[in-house]
Protein backbone atom coordinates (compact mmCIF):
# COMPACT_ATOMS: atom_id res chain seq x y z
CA UNK A 1 0.00 0.00 0.00
CA UNK A 2 1.26 3.46 -0.78
CA UNK A 3 2.22 5.57 2.16
CA UNK A 4 3.58 8.94 3.08
CA UNK A 5 7.03 7.50 3.56
CA UNK A 6 7.03 5.55 0.33
CA UNK A 7 9.72 7.54 -1.43
CA UNK A 8 9.18 5.82 -4.75
CA UNK A 9 5.80 7.46 -5.13
CA UNK A 10 2.74 5.95 -6.76
CA UNK A 11 2.45 4.38 -10.16
CA UNK A 12 0.08 6.84 -11.82
CA UNK A 13 -2.36 5.95 -14.62
CA UNK A 14 -1.21 6.49 -18.23
CA UNK A 15 -1.01 10.08 -19.39
CA UNK A 16 -0.83 11.46 -15.85
CA UNK A 17 0.40 15.02 -15.62
CA UNK A 18 3.56 15.44 -13.56
CA UNK A 19 3.07 14.83 -9.85
CA UNK A 20 2.57 18.44 -8.72
CA UNK A 21 0.21 19.15 -11.63
CA UNK A 22 -1.76 15.98 -10.94
CA UNK A 23 -2.15 16.81 -7.26
CA UNK A 24 -3.30 20.33 -8.08
CA UNK A 25 -5.86 19.32 -10.70
CA UNK A 26 -7.29 15.99 -9.53
CA UNK A 27 -10.70 16.53 -7.91
CA UNK A 28 -10.92 12.86 -6.86
CA UNK A 29 -14.05 12.28 -8.93
CA UNK A 30 -13.24 8.59 -9.56
CA UNK A 31 -14.27 8.71 -13.22
CA UNK A 32 -11.01 6.99 -14.16
CA UNK A 33 -11.73 4.24 -11.62
CA UNK A 34 -15.12 3.63 -13.15
CA UNK A 35 -14.00 3.69 -16.76
CA UNK A 36 -11.09 1.26 -16.30
CA UNK A 37 -12.22 -2.08 -17.80
CA UNK A 38 -9.65 -3.96 -15.70
CA UNK A 39 -10.29 -2.39 -12.30
CA UNK A 40 -6.63 -1.44 -12.38
CA UNK A 41 -7.06 2.11 -11.13
CA UNK A 42 -7.56 2.58 -7.42
CA UNK A 43 -7.75 5.71 -5.33
CA UNK A 44 -5.11 6.49 -2.74
CA UNK A 45 -6.18 5.52 0.79
CA UNK A 46 -5.95 8.02 3.64
CA UNK A 47 -2.48 6.67 4.48
CA UNK A 48 -1.31 8.11 1.15
CA UNK A 49 -1.74 11.62 2.62
CA UNK A 50 -1.40 14.11 -0.20
CA UNK A 51 -2.23 11.41 -2.69
CA UNK A 52 -5.45 10.47 -0.88
CA UNK A 53 -8.24 9.96 -3.39
CA UNK A 54 -5.94 10.34 -6.39
CA UNK A 55 -5.58 7.49 -8.88
CA UNK A 56 -2.80 4.92 -8.82
CA UNK A 57 -2.19 1.45 -10.17
CA UNK A 58 -0.97 -1.57 -8.26
CA UNK A 59 0.42 -3.64 -11.15
CA UNK A 60 0.71 -6.80 -9.06
CA UNK A 61 -3.05 -6.77 -8.43
CA UNK A 62 -4.09 -5.50 -11.86
CA UNK A 63 -1.72 -3.82 -14.31
CA UNK A 64 -2.54 -1.18 -16.90
CA UNK A 65 -3.33 -2.66 -20.34
CA UNK A 66 -2.80 0.71 -22.02
CA UNK A 67 -6.36 0.91 -23.37
CA UNK A 68 -6.06 4.66 -22.73
CA UNK A 69 -9.68 5.16 -21.72
CA UNK A 70 -8.91 6.95 -18.43
CA UNK A 71 -7.17 10.05 -19.82
CA UNK A 72 -10.10 10.48 -22.21
CA UNK A 73 -12.60 10.70 -19.36
CA UNK A 74 -10.62 12.83 -16.90
CA UNK A 75 -12.46 16.16 -16.65
CA UNK A 76 -9.69 18.27 -15.16
CA UNK A 77 -6.60 17.38 -17.17
CA UNK A 78 -4.96 15.48 -14.33
CA UNK A 79 -4.71 12.69 -16.90
CA UNK A 80 -3.92 13.92 -20.39
CA UNK A 81 -4.85 11.92 -23.51
CA UNK A 82 -1.68 10.55 -25.12
CA UNK A 83 -0.73 7.61 -27.35
CA UNK A 84 -0.09 4.34 -25.49
CA UNK A 85 3.61 4.55 -26.38
CA UNK A 86 3.81 7.91 -24.60
CA UNK A 87 1.99 6.85 -21.42
CA UNK A 88 5.17 7.45 -19.33
CA UNK A 89 3.99 5.83 -16.10
CA UNK A 90 7.32 4.43 -15.04
CA UNK A 91 9.95 1.93 -16.07
CA UNK A 92 10.30 -1.83 -15.62
CA UNK A 93 13.42 -3.02 -13.80
CA UNK A 94 14.57 -6.57 -14.42
CA UNK A 95 16.58 -8.43 -11.78
CA UNK A 96 18.73 -10.89 -13.70
CA UNK A 97 19.67 -12.83 -10.58
CA UNK A 98 16.07 -13.85 -10.04
CA UNK A 99 14.80 -14.04 -13.64
CA UNK A 100 14.21 -17.64 -14.77
CA UNK A 101 15.37 -16.92 -18.31
CA UNK A 102 18.76 -15.77 -17.03
CA UNK A 103 19.03 -18.84 -14.82
CA UNK A 104 18.55 -21.74 -17.15
CA UNK A 105 14.78 -21.93 -17.44
CA UNK A 106 13.12 -20.53 -20.59
CA UNK A 107 10.22 -18.39 -19.39
CA UNK A 108 9.87 -15.07 -21.19
CA UNK A 109 6.34 -14.49 -19.88
CA UNK A 110 7.12 -10.77 -19.64
CA UNK A 111 8.12 -10.59 -23.28
CA UNK A 112 5.06 -12.53 -24.41
CA UNK A 113 2.58 -10.38 -22.50
CA UNK A 114 4.14 -6.93 -22.92
CA UNK A 115 1.68 -4.60 -24.74
CA UNK A 116 4.71 -2.94 -26.38
CA UNK A 117 6.48 -6.21 -27.21
CA UNK A 118 9.59 -5.86 -29.37
CA UNK A 119 9.77 -2.20 -28.38
CA UNK A 120 9.81 -2.16 -24.58
CA UNK A 121 10.93 -5.74 -24.01
CA UNK A 122 13.06 -7.62 -26.55
CA UNK A 123 14.79 -10.98 -26.44
CA UNK A 124 18.55 -11.06 -26.88
CA UNK A 125 20.40 -13.73 -28.86
CA UNK A 126 20.22 -16.10 -25.86
CA UNK A 127 16.40 -15.57 -25.72
CA UNK A 128 16.69 -13.63 -22.47
CA UNK A 129 14.38 -10.63 -21.93
CA UNK A 130 15.86 -7.15 -22.00
CA UNK A 131 13.94 -4.03 -21.03
CA UNK A 132 14.43 -1.09 -23.35
CA UNK A 133 14.04 1.77 -20.90
CA UNK A 134 13.43 4.44 -23.53
CA UNK A 135 10.38 2.56 -24.87
CA UNK A 136 9.01 1.04 -21.65
CA UNK A 137 6.05 3.04 -20.28
CA UNK A 138 5.76 1.10 -17.01
CA UNK A 139 2.30 -0.39 -17.52
CA UNK A 140 3.26 -3.25 -15.21
CA UNK A 141 1.92 -6.21 -17.21
CA UNK A 142 5.39 -7.83 -17.04
CA UNK A 143 5.48 -7.51 -13.25
CA UNK A 144 1.95 -8.91 -13.07
CA UNK A 145 2.75 -12.05 -15.06
CA UNK A 146 6.27 -12.71 -13.74
CA UNK A 147 6.16 -16.20 -12.22
CA UNK A 148 9.34 -16.04 -10.13
CA UNK A 149 9.09 -15.69 -6.39
CA UNK A 150 9.93 -12.99 -5.46
CA UNK A 151 9.17 -11.30 -8.77
CA UNK A 152 12.20 -10.57 -10.87
CA UNK A 153 10.66 -7.57 -12.61
CA UNK A 154 9.25 -4.54 -10.87
CA UNK A 155 8.04 -1.11 -11.90
CA UNK A 156 9.77 2.04 -10.82
CA UNK A 157 7.20 4.85 -10.99
CA UNK A 158 8.34 7.83 -12.98
CA UNK A 159 9.32 11.04 -11.24
CA UNK A 160 10.52 10.51 -7.70
CA UNK A 161 13.10 7.84 -6.97
CA UNK B 1 -46.24 13.40 1.89
CA UNK B 2 -46.81 15.96 -0.76
CA UNK B 3 -45.67 15.55 -4.32
CA UNK B 4 -42.76 17.93 -3.77
CA UNK B 5 -41.56 15.94 -0.76
CA UNK B 6 -41.79 12.66 -2.67
CA UNK B 7 -39.90 14.16 -5.61
CA UNK B 8 -37.20 15.35 -3.26
CA UNK B 9 -36.70 11.98 -1.56
CA UNK B 10 -36.81 10.23 -4.92
CA UNK B 11 -34.14 12.59 -6.21
CA UNK B 12 -31.90 12.05 -3.16
CA UNK B 13 -32.25 8.26 -3.30
CA UNK B 14 -32.04 8.26 -7.10
CA UNK B 15 -28.56 9.83 -6.96
CA UNK B 16 -27.42 7.17 -4.47
CA UNK B 17 -28.86 4.48 -6.74
CA UNK B 18 -27.15 5.99 -9.75
CA UNK B 19 -23.77 6.10 -7.99
CA UNK B 20 -24.20 2.46 -6.97
CA UNK B 21 -25.43 1.37 -10.40
CA UNK B 22 -22.73 2.99 -12.52
CA UNK B 23 -19.82 0.70 -11.55
CA UNK B 24 -22.09 -2.37 -11.75
CA UNK B 25 -23.30 -1.43 -15.24
CA UNK B 26 -19.72 -0.61 -16.16
CA UNK B 27 -18.56 -4.06 -15.05
CA UNK B 28 -21.32 -5.55 -17.23
CA UNK B 29 -19.86 -3.53 -20.15
CA UNK B 30 -22.93 -1.32 -20.36
CA UNK B 31 -21.83 2.18 -21.23
CA UNK B 32 -23.71 4.71 -19.19
CA UNK B 33 -22.94 7.78 -17.18
CA UNK B 34 -19.68 7.72 -15.29
CA UNK B 35 -18.35 9.52 -12.28
CA UNK B 36 -19.43 10.83 -8.92
CA UNK B 37 -21.03 14.06 -7.77
CA UNK B 38 -17.59 15.62 -8.23
CA UNK B 39 -17.90 15.06 -11.98
CA UNK B 40 -20.66 13.11 -13.64
CA UNK B 41 -21.60 12.35 -17.22
CA UNK B 42 -20.52 10.71 -20.43
CA UNK B 43 -17.05 10.92 -21.99
CA UNK B 44 -17.67 14.28 -23.59
CA UNK B 45 -20.69 15.71 -21.80
CA UNK B 46 -20.45 16.03 -18.04
CA UNK B 47 -21.22 18.14 -15.03
CA UNK B 48 -18.54 19.03 -12.50
CA UNK B 49 -18.57 20.31 -8.96
CA UNK B 50 -18.06 24.08 -9.21
CA UNK B 51 -16.07 24.19 -5.97
CA UNK B 52 -13.75 21.44 -7.22
CA UNK B 53 -13.30 23.33 -10.47
CA UNK B 54 -12.71 26.64 -8.67
CA UNK B 55 -10.13 24.99 -6.40
CA UNK B 56 -8.20 23.28 -9.19
CA UNK B 57 -8.24 26.52 -11.15
CA UNK B 58 -6.61 28.25 -8.18
CA UNK B 59 -4.33 25.35 -7.27
CA UNK B 60 -2.98 24.77 -10.78
CA UNK B 61 -3.19 28.47 -11.64
CA UNK B 62 -4.60 27.66 -15.04
CA UNK B 63 -8.01 28.32 -16.56
CA UNK B 64 -9.72 25.49 -18.43
CA UNK B 65 -12.83 26.80 -20.28
CA UNK B 66 -14.16 23.29 -20.96
CA UNK B 67 -13.95 22.43 -17.30
CA UNK B 68 -15.73 25.62 -16.30
CA UNK B 69 -18.45 24.90 -18.86
CA UNK B 70 -19.02 21.58 -17.09
CA UNK B 71 -19.36 23.42 -13.77
CA UNK B 72 -21.75 26.02 -15.19
CA UNK B 73 -24.81 23.77 -15.00
CA UNK B 74 -24.64 23.42 -11.21
CA UNK B 75 -24.01 27.16 -10.82
CA UNK B 76 -26.92 27.98 -13.11
CA UNK B 77 -29.14 25.62 -11.13
CA UNK B 78 -28.17 27.43 -7.93
CA UNK B 79 -28.82 30.79 -9.58
CA UNK B 80 -32.31 29.76 -10.72
CA UNK B 81 -33.49 27.38 -8.02
CA UNK B 82 -31.31 28.20 -5.00
CA UNK B 83 -29.43 25.65 -2.91
CA UNK B 84 -31.46 22.73 -4.28
CA UNK B 85 -28.24 20.75 -4.70
CA UNK B 86 -28.16 20.53 -0.89
CA UNK B 87 -31.77 19.43 -0.53
CA UNK B 88 -32.21 17.26 -3.63
CA UNK B 89 -28.84 15.79 -4.60
CA UNK B 90 -26.29 15.93 -1.80
CA UNK B 91 -25.80 12.49 -0.19
CA UNK B 92 -24.43 14.11 2.97
CA UNK B 93 -27.55 16.25 3.06
CA UNK B 94 -29.70 13.12 2.98
CA UNK B 95 -27.72 11.49 5.81
CA UNK B 96 -27.83 14.73 7.75
CA UNK B 97 -31.60 14.93 7.38
CA UNK B 98 -32.17 11.31 8.35
CA UNK B 99 -29.86 11.92 11.29
CA UNK B 100 -32.09 14.81 12.26
CA UNK B 101 -35.15 12.55 11.98
CA UNK B 102 -33.41 10.10 14.31
CA UNK B 103 -33.27 12.84 16.90
CA UNK B 104 -36.94 13.46 16.37
CA UNK B 105 -37.81 9.80 17.00
CA UNK B 106 -35.89 10.06 20.26
CA UNK B 107 -38.01 13.04 21.19
CA UNK B 108 -41.24 11.18 20.53
CA UNK B 109 -40.13 8.31 22.78
CA UNK B 110 -39.47 10.66 25.64
CA UNK B 111 -42.85 12.26 25.30
CA UNK B 112 -41.49 15.19 23.43
CA UNK B 113 -41.54 18.88 24.13
CA UNK B 114 -45.24 18.96 23.37
CA UNK B 115 -45.99 16.65 26.29
CA UNK B 116 -43.30 17.68 28.67
CA UNK B 117 -45.07 16.66 31.84
CA UNK B 118 -42.50 15.27 34.29
CA UNK B 119 -44.62 12.19 34.93
CA UNK B 120 -44.12 11.12 31.32
CA UNK B 121 -40.36 11.24 31.54
CA UNK B 122 -40.09 7.84 33.19
CA UNK B 123 -40.59 6.07 36.50
CA UNK B 124 -37.40 6.77 38.47
CA UNK B 125 -36.35 10.25 39.59
CA UNK B 126 -33.07 9.94 37.69
CA UNK B 127 -34.83 8.99 34.50
CA UNK B 128 -37.20 11.88 35.06
CA UNK B 129 -34.33 14.35 35.38
CA UNK B 130 -32.59 12.86 32.34
CA UNK B 131 -35.79 12.97 30.36
CA UNK B 132 -36.42 16.58 31.28
CA UNK B 133 -32.85 17.58 30.45
CA UNK B 134 -33.06 15.93 27.05
CA UNK B 135 -36.43 17.48 26.41
CA UNK B 136 -35.01 20.88 27.34
CA UNK B 137 -32.06 20.35 25.02
CA UNK B 138 -34.48 19.34 22.30
CA UNK B 139 -36.52 22.48 22.75
CA UNK B 140 -33.43 24.61 22.67
CA UNK B 141 -32.26 22.91 19.55
CA UNK B 142 -35.55 23.30 17.78
CA UNK B 143 -35.42 27.03 18.08
CA UNK B 144 -34.28 28.83 14.98
CA UNK B 145 -30.82 30.34 15.09
CA UNK B 146 -30.72 33.65 16.94
CA UNK B 147 -29.64 36.68 14.87
CA UNK B 148 -26.23 36.54 16.56
CA UNK B 149 -25.81 32.83 15.89
CA UNK B 150 -26.91 33.40 12.32
CA UNK B 151 -24.35 36.15 11.89
CA UNK B 152 -21.51 34.12 13.41
CA UNK B 153 -22.64 31.10 11.39
CA UNK B 154 -22.50 33.01 8.14
CA UNK B 155 -19.05 34.34 8.97
CA UNK B 156 -17.86 30.82 9.72
CA UNK B 157 -19.43 29.48 6.53
CA UNK B 158 -17.96 32.05 4.17
CA UNK B 159 -14.73 32.21 6.18
CA UNK B 160 -14.24 28.49 5.65
CA UNK B 161 -14.87 28.92 1.93
CA UNK B 162 -12.45 31.82 1.63
CA UNK B 163 -9.79 30.09 3.71
CA UNK B 164 -10.18 26.89 1.67
CA UNK B 165 -9.77 28.75 -1.61
CA UNK B 166 -6.80 30.69 -0.29
CA UNK B 167 -5.17 27.48 0.97
CA UNK B 168 -5.80 25.75 -2.37
CA UNK B 169 -4.02 28.58 -4.13
CA UNK B 170 -1.16 28.66 -1.64
CA UNK B 171 -0.54 24.93 -1.28
CA UNK B 172 -1.38 23.99 -4.85
CA UNK B 173 -3.90 21.23 -4.13
CA UNK B 174 -7.71 21.41 -4.03
CA UNK B 175 -7.65 21.26 -0.25
CA UNK B 176 -11.35 20.89 0.46
CA UNK B 177 -11.66 17.81 -1.79
CA UNK B 178 -9.60 15.92 0.82
CA UNK B 179 -12.33 16.20 3.46
CA UNK B 180 -15.46 16.82 1.37
CA UNK B 181 -18.17 14.45 2.65
CA UNK B 182 -19.96 14.60 -0.72
CA UNK B 183 -16.83 13.28 -2.44
CA UNK B 184 -16.10 10.80 0.33
CA UNK B 185 -19.61 9.33 0.16
CA UNK B 186 -19.67 9.29 -3.66
CA UNK B 187 -16.31 7.57 -3.84
CA UNK B 188 -17.25 5.14 -1.09
CA UNK B 189 -20.22 3.99 -3.18
CA UNK B 190 -18.05 3.57 -6.27
CA UNK B 191 -15.22 1.82 -4.43
CA UNK B 192 -17.61 -0.41 -2.49
CA UNK B 193 -19.26 -1.69 -5.66
CA UNK B 194 -16.00 -1.90 -7.64
CA UNK B 195 -13.60 -3.36 -5.09
CA UNK B 196 -15.88 -4.37 -2.21
CA UNK B 197 -14.02 -2.29 0.34
CA UNK B 198 -14.50 0.91 2.29
CA UNK B 199 -11.85 3.37 3.37
CA UNK B 200 -11.08 4.98 6.71
CA UNK B 201 -12.11 8.41 5.43
CA UNK B 202 -15.73 7.49 6.20
CA UNK B 203 -14.85 8.44 9.78
CA UNK B 204 -15.32 12.06 8.65
CA UNK B 205 -18.98 11.28 7.91
CA UNK B 206 -19.52 9.70 11.32
CA UNK B 207 -17.91 12.59 13.15
CA UNK B 208 -20.13 15.06 11.27
CA UNK B 209 -23.26 13.05 12.02
CA UNK B 210 -22.43 12.66 15.71
CA UNK B 211 -21.72 16.38 16.11
CA UNK B 212 -24.91 17.24 14.25
CA UNK B 213 -26.90 14.88 16.45
CA UNK B 214 -25.53 16.14 19.74
CA UNK B 215 -24.17 19.67 19.40
CA UNK B 216 -25.23 21.61 16.33
CA UNK B 217 -28.30 20.67 14.35
CA UNK B 218 -27.20 20.32 10.69
CA UNK B 219 -24.02 22.07 11.81
CA UNK B 220 -21.88 20.99 8.85
CA UNK B 221 -24.41 22.14 6.25
CA UNK B 222 -25.19 25.36 8.09
CA UNK B 223 -21.82 26.55 9.31
CA UNK B 224 -19.04 24.78 7.38
CA UNK B 225 -19.81 23.23 4.00
CA UNK B 226 -18.07 25.34 1.32
CA UNK B 227 -20.02 23.62 -1.47
CA UNK B 228 -23.27 24.84 0.05
CA UNK B 229 -21.68 28.22 0.72
CA UNK B 230 -20.75 28.57 -2.93
CA UNK B 231 -24.29 27.71 -4.01
CA UNK B 232 -25.57 30.17 -1.40
CA UNK B 233 -23.51 32.96 -2.97
CA UNK B 234 -25.16 32.23 -6.32
CA UNK B 235 -28.60 33.23 -5.11
CA UNK B 236 -29.83 36.69 -5.99
CA UNK B 237 -33.20 38.37 -5.70
CA UNK B 238 -34.26 36.52 -8.85
CA UNK B 239 -33.53 33.13 -7.32
CA UNK B 240 -36.37 30.86 -6.23
CA UNK B 241 -36.97 31.51 -2.57
CA UNK B 242 -39.42 31.05 0.28
CA UNK B 243 -42.19 33.56 0.87
CA UNK B 244 -44.79 33.81 3.60
CA UNK B 245 -48.32 34.99 3.11
CA UNK B 246 -48.65 37.19 6.22
CA UNK B 247 -52.43 37.22 6.07
CA UNK B 248 -52.80 33.45 5.97
CA UNK B 249 -50.14 32.85 8.64
CA UNK B 250 -51.57 32.12 12.08
CA UNK B 251 -48.24 32.53 13.84
CA UNK B 252 -48.08 28.97 15.16
CA UNK B 253 -44.30 28.69 14.59
CA UNK B 254 -44.51 25.12 13.32
CA UNK B 255 -42.26 26.10 10.40
CA UNK B 256 -39.54 27.30 12.77
CA UNK B 257 -39.41 23.95 14.52
CA UNK B 258 -39.46 22.06 11.24
CA UNK B 259 -36.56 23.90 9.63
CA UNK B 260 -33.42 21.88 10.32
CA UNK B 261 -31.26 24.66 8.89
CA UNK B 262 -32.18 27.10 11.64
CA UNK B 263 -34.23 29.49 9.55
CA UNK B 264 -37.41 31.13 10.71
CA UNK B 265 -39.92 31.69 7.92
CA UNK B 266 -42.31 33.28 10.37
CA UNK B 267 -39.87 36.01 11.37
CA UNK B 268 -39.03 36.52 7.71
CA UNK B 269 -35.54 35.42 8.72
CA UNK B 270 -34.68 33.02 5.94
CA UNK B 271 -31.05 33.37 5.03
CA UNK B 272 -28.75 31.83 2.51
CA UNK B 273 -28.75 28.62 4.51
CA UNK B 274 -32.25 27.88 3.14
CA UNK B 275 -31.96 24.96 0.73
CA UNK B 276 -35.48 25.33 -0.69
CA UNK B 277 -36.25 21.87 0.65
CA UNK B 278 -39.90 22.77 1.24
CA UNK B 279 -40.25 21.01 4.60
CA UNK B 280 -41.74 24.14 6.17
CA UNK B 281 -44.24 24.49 3.32
CA UNK B 282 -45.30 20.91 3.89
CA UNK B 283 -45.72 21.34 7.61
CA UNK B 284 -47.54 24.69 7.60
CA UNK B 285 -51.14 24.08 8.70
CA UNK B 286 -52.35 27.26 7.03
CA UNK B 287 -50.60 26.79 3.72
CA UNK B 288 -49.09 30.23 4.16
CA UNK B 289 -45.65 29.40 2.76
CA UNK B 290 -44.59 28.96 -0.83
CA UNK B 291 -41.50 28.93 -3.00
CA UNK B 292 -41.64 31.71 -5.53
CA UNK B 293 -39.34 32.61 -8.38
CA UNK B 294 -39.82 36.35 -8.45
CA UNK B 295 -40.18 38.60 -5.45
CA UNK B 296 -43.75 39.56 -4.82
CA UNK B 297 -44.55 43.25 -4.81
CA UNK B 298 -45.14 44.44 -1.29
CA UNK B 299 -47.83 46.97 -0.56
Amino acid sequence: MPGFFDRRGLLRPPGAADEAELLSTCIKCARCVEVCPFQAIRLGPITAWRSYGTPFIDPIASPCRLCMRCPEICPTGALIPVAAEAAAMGTARLDRDRCYSYNGIVCNQCHRECPLREAAIVLDELLQPVVIEQACVGCGVCAHVCPSEPRSIEIKPRGRR
Amino acid sequence: MSRAAITRRASQLGILGLLLAMPILGAAKIEFLRGTLCSLGTDSLYLSCPLGVLQTTLASRSFDPGLWASAAAFLLLAFIAGRVFCSHLCPQGLLSELNDRLRRIGRRRRGGPEARDASEAGPGALARVAGLTLAALERRRERPDSPRRRRVGQRLLYGTLALGLLASFAIGVPIFCYVCPIGILSRALVEATTFGQLGGELAVIFVILIVELTAARRGWCKYICPVGALYGICSTKHTRHLERDAEACSGCRTCERECSMGNSPIQEAVGRTCTNCGDCIETCPEGALALVQLRRKRQ
